[in-house]
């Protein structure tokens, strides 16, 4: 239950750069996801944090407090880590009562305290048992329950769920979320699963090549992303490159829809993404303000959705994806390759990145 | 303070046991290059007669010829036996092969000293007392555990289908072995054999009571030379095994890995 | 090859015959000659049972040996266990540019002629040896210290030859603990003595058990290094044994010698391993 504050923190292995200033915040009780792809620098980060790791430079304040010259042992923090690290030698007891253990917790006072986070895990029956002798997803929550019993001022969790098959990483998403919110703990996550980031966090840090690209909220980062590299991890597939001419905004050989604040000079070009369920298709090219024509290359049926490729007058491509819902499922496919075709969108749904 | 204190005395008892493993053998090789016949450390000067007198001693030279040959015939013997009952075991799958691989690996555990006297009393009550015969038969069943190890290993690593692939592409059970698995398991084979000729040419415990006066291997030619005599033309031909055997570890180490190999 | 295919018992064939016509028929006729009366030079296998040969080790001079070869083993394994998780400890924890190169200088020794090795222990401590030298060199004494032919002298030859294997059983027990334990451990409050102690050693348990069971039952047959650094005062069962086959022709009793060996090992190290296996199975096991 901690505000942490990051402040220029970078590390350096030699000539590699894995991480470069970052500076972040997290307000008390507070869930904030590291989202990367691998390298991006994310579990360095999540490692200077905890201490496992000394930054080249910067500093990290946990409640106002600077804790960059403290070792991992002496932050009280709680760390679920990847491969789990359970001790295999002890049980699910003797794991989750190794932290008061080393904090000289009197006996009774962890045998109350082992028993009431077993409680909470729903592991209070597998008390005796070893490690090995756990499914994964129990294993996961004695890993939990041992970084929570000592009531850490944050939690931080380096991909955790990474092992587990789909349904019981839903399943674990779900109860976490549900546990950090009952015990409003702070909680830093690590991972390079969008749609975890998105499910589970109050803030989420997209991290590319040891930089934070965009923090924000999820619906932020989903709906607005400001780069390519966050737009292209959220799952946008159309980039456009446009050019301004006296306030319109001008690609795929036609203007586009909306009031956009035009950036740069008259001629200067942006590159803008749209992700494919917003852009609309009608049937036949006519060219008005706010559509684009454009020629069907290809279509795609996936079940729930259609997905077209078109063809846009200047040779740009551009996805189109409408869903199958309600008769439209039963239809025959709307289009075909070779149909002209006019593709309109939300004006909002445009969204210019930086270069 | 205790940390600093505890790192020290760590650091302190880690360079002492680098010390400890590598003196002795540096000790020799110094001493080998020593001009005088008194073992002086560090040598006054330097010269390379004690490797002169080395090679031109009878014991040593007749003592070398035979390990080496002993080396060479034990390795070519152990080496197709141990590849062979390696692909057997790594291909059977019933309940008795774990019995079958401790009897194997038998020679690991037994040791060399017990191999040779038993082997020894066993030939001699057979009335066979020719000593190449018997240091053959004793070297070759001692590095037979060290070719089905290595080649195993090399087995574990191969993807079963592949040999399946061979066969739906046409190749018989000898074609497919000839190209497939013999290329993908040779480097397991290599250092099985030259494993093997190490341990062989090094080997005193099988060898001591299988030798006879006429038929005597480099270690234990150089063991009894020590007991009457203690000139720097042991270190020299120490010197001599070890630079041998540090270049076969390298080649080792490269092409197979010293601990894959040594671990079990 | 097609016919062998489906039938790798033929594959294993020639390795069975090799090691039971070798090996285990040779050591189960030694162990039947060892229950004949002894018969100087005689070899032939009666059927006149006695233990007369196994009665002679109730001899003070016999179980004396016998206890000196336990204590040699002993304190060698002990002190190679010490050294060798030491020495795997610090290499555990250096960086992997280096990792491979000490390993390398560490475990290259094992592969060195073991009279080679033990004729530099004979050169450093003698008593005109290097290290007699340099003390008296440095006036530190002005007598040589008695080194050489010592049980002592024995047991830094033992734990020499004997040390790479140790190193390289708990290294293997290393190598199989996950890097985040002692990271995990670091973030629950614990110090490097307490990581140590409490999480490291005892999931290095089953590398260090099978450390001391190879280092102590090579400790127990080895014969160079106590015939050339041990004193006629240090003798051990191997070098009685060489005794009684080769200067006495005693077969019978040197059979018996050599079944005591081989069993006193087999015992030792079949309860090393069951205490160990008893203490690690529960967590070791599978599900």
């Amino acid at each position: 239950m901690a505000h942490v504050q990051l402040s220029d923190l970078s590390k350096r292995y030699g000539v590699f750069q894995a991480v470069e200033t970052v500076s972040m915040e997290v307000q008390s009780g507070e869930f904030l996801t590291l989202l990367g792809p691998s390298g991006c620098g994310k579990t360095t980060t999540l490692r200077m944090v905890a201490g496992l790791v000394p930054p080249t430079t910067g500093t990290v304040r946990i409640d106002g407090r600077d804790v960059t010259a403290l070792s991992a042992a002496q932050r009280g923090i709680g760390m679920v880590f990847q491969s789990l690290a359970l001790f295999p030698h002890m049980t699910v007891t003797e794991n989750v009562a190794f932290g008061l253990k080393m904090r000289r917790v009197a006996p009774a006072e962890i045998a109350r305290r082992v028993r009431s986070l077993l409680e909470i895990v729903r592991l209070a029956h597998l008390a005796d048992r070893y490690p090995n002798q756990l499914s994964g997803g129990q294993q996961q929550r004695v890993a939990l329950a041992r970084a929570l019993v000592i009531e850490p001022s944050i939690l931080i969790l380096d991909e955790p769920f990474g092992a587990l098959d789909r349904k019981l990483r839903e399943a674990m998403q779900v109860e976490l979320r549900q546990i950090t919110r009952d015990l409003h703990i702070t909680a830093l996550f690590v991972t390079h699963d969008q749609e975890e980031a998105l499910m589970l966090s109050d803030l989420v840090a997209v991290m590319n090549q040891g930089r934070v690209e965009q923090l924000g909220t999820p619906q932020e980062v989903f709906r607005a992303p400001r780069t390519r590299f966050v737009a292209d991890f959220m799952g946008v597939t159309n980039f456009l490159k446009g050019r301004w001419s006296g306030g319109v905004l001008l690609a795929g050989g036609g203007a586009l829809p909306g009031p956009l604040q035009q950036v740069g000079a008259d001629g200067s070009t942006v590159e803008l993404a749209i992700r494919p369920e917003e852009v609309l298709l009608q049937p036949g090219a006519e060219a008005t303000t706010g559509a684009l024509t454009a020629a069907v290359l290809q279509a795609v049926y996936h079940g729930t959705s259609t997905s077209y490729t078109l063809r846009l007058p200047d040779g740009q491509t551009l996805m189109s994806r409408e869903p199958n819902d309600g008769a439209s499922g039963y239809a025959p496919l709307r289009f075909s390759a070779g149909d002209a075709v006019t593709a309109r969108w939300r004006p909002e749904a445009v969204h210019l990145l930086q270069s | 303070m205790i940390g600093l204190m505890q790192r020290v005395s760590f650091r302190s008892l880690i360079i002492g046991s680098y010390i400890f493993l590598l003196a002795p053998l540096i000790c020799v090789v110094v001493v080998s290059f020593n001009a005088e016949p008194v073992q002086q450390f560090p040598p006054r000067s330097w010269s390379l007669r004690w490797y002169a007198h080395a090679l031109q001693l009878e014991s040593f030279r007749n003592g070398a010829v035979i390990s080496f040959a002993l080396a060479v015939a034990a390795g070519l013997l152990a080496t197709p036996i141990g590849v062979l009952a390696a692909i057997g075991l790594h291909r059977s799958h019933w309940r008795g092969k774990s019995a079958l691989e401790a009897i194997f690996l038998a020679p690991l555990i037994v040791p060399g000293i017990v191999t040779g006297i038993s082997l020894l009393i066993a030939l001699a009550a057979l009335d066979v007392r020719e000593a190449p015969l018997r240091l053959l038969l004793g070297h070759t069943v001692a590095i037979l555990p060290y070719s089905i190890r290595t080649v195993l290993a090399s087995l574990a690593r191969l993807d079963p289908a592949l040999e399946e692939a061979a066969e739906t592409l046409g190749a018989s059970g000898l074609r497919s072995f000839r190209y497939i698995l013999l290329p993908l398991i040779r480097p397991g084979i290599l250092a099985g054999l030259v494993f093997g000729l190490i341990l062989s040419f090094d080997d005193v415990s099988v060898s001591l009571f299988l030798v006879d006066a006429r038929t005597t291997t480099l270690p234990l030619a150089i063991m009894s030379y020590l007991e009457y005599s203690f000139d720097p033309s042991i270190a020299a031909i120490s010197s001599m095994l070890i630079a041998v055997t540090l270049g076969l570890a390298v080649l080792l180490e490269r092409s197979f890995g010293l601990k894959r190999l040594l671990a079990g | 090859m097609s016919a062998l295919r489906r039938s790798p018992a033929l594959l294993m064939l020639p390795a069975c015959l090799l090691v039971t016509g070798c090996l285990l028929l040779p050591i189960a006729y030694l162990i039947g000659l060892s229950f004949n009366p002894p018969v100087v030079g005689e070899v032939e296998l009666t059927t006149t049972l006695t233990l007369r040969n196994y009665a002679r080790l109730l001899d003070w001079f016999y179980a004396s040996v016998l206890l000196k070869t336990l204590w040699v083993s002993i304190v060698t394994t002990a002190i190679s266990a010490v050294l060798g998780i030491a020495l795997a400890l610090s290499l555990w924890r250096t960086p992997a540019q280096w990792r491979g190169l000490l390993v390398v200088v560490v475990l290259a020794p094992l592969l060195v002629s073991i009279v080679a090795r033990t004729f530099g222990w004979m050169l450093l401590l003698g008593d005109a040896g290097i290290i007699n030298n340099a003390l008296i060199g440095l006036g530190v004494i002005r007598e040589p210290l008695h080194m050489m032919f010592t049980q002592g002298a024995v047991i830094v030859g033992l734990v020499h030859v004997f040390l790479p294997f140790m190193v390289l059983s708990v290294l293997a027990a290393f190598d199989r603990i996950d890097p985040a334990i002692p990271e995990a451990a670091d973030t629950l409050g614990a110090g490097p003595f307490t990581i140590f102690w409490q999480v490291i050693l005892p999931l290095l348990n089953p590398g260090v058990a099978a450390g001391v069971t190879i280092v102590f039952s090579l400790a127990m047959s080895s014969y160079v290094t106590p015939a050339l650094m041990g004193g006629s005062s240090a003798g051990v069962l191997t070098t009685l044994v060489y005794q009684q086959l080769v200067v006495t022709y005693d077969w019978h009793f040197g059979a018996a010698l050599v079944a005591v060996l081989l069993a006193t090992t087999l015992v030792i190290l079949g309860s090393v391993l069951y205490a160990n296996a008893v203490r690690t199975a529960r967590w070791m096991g599978r599900r």
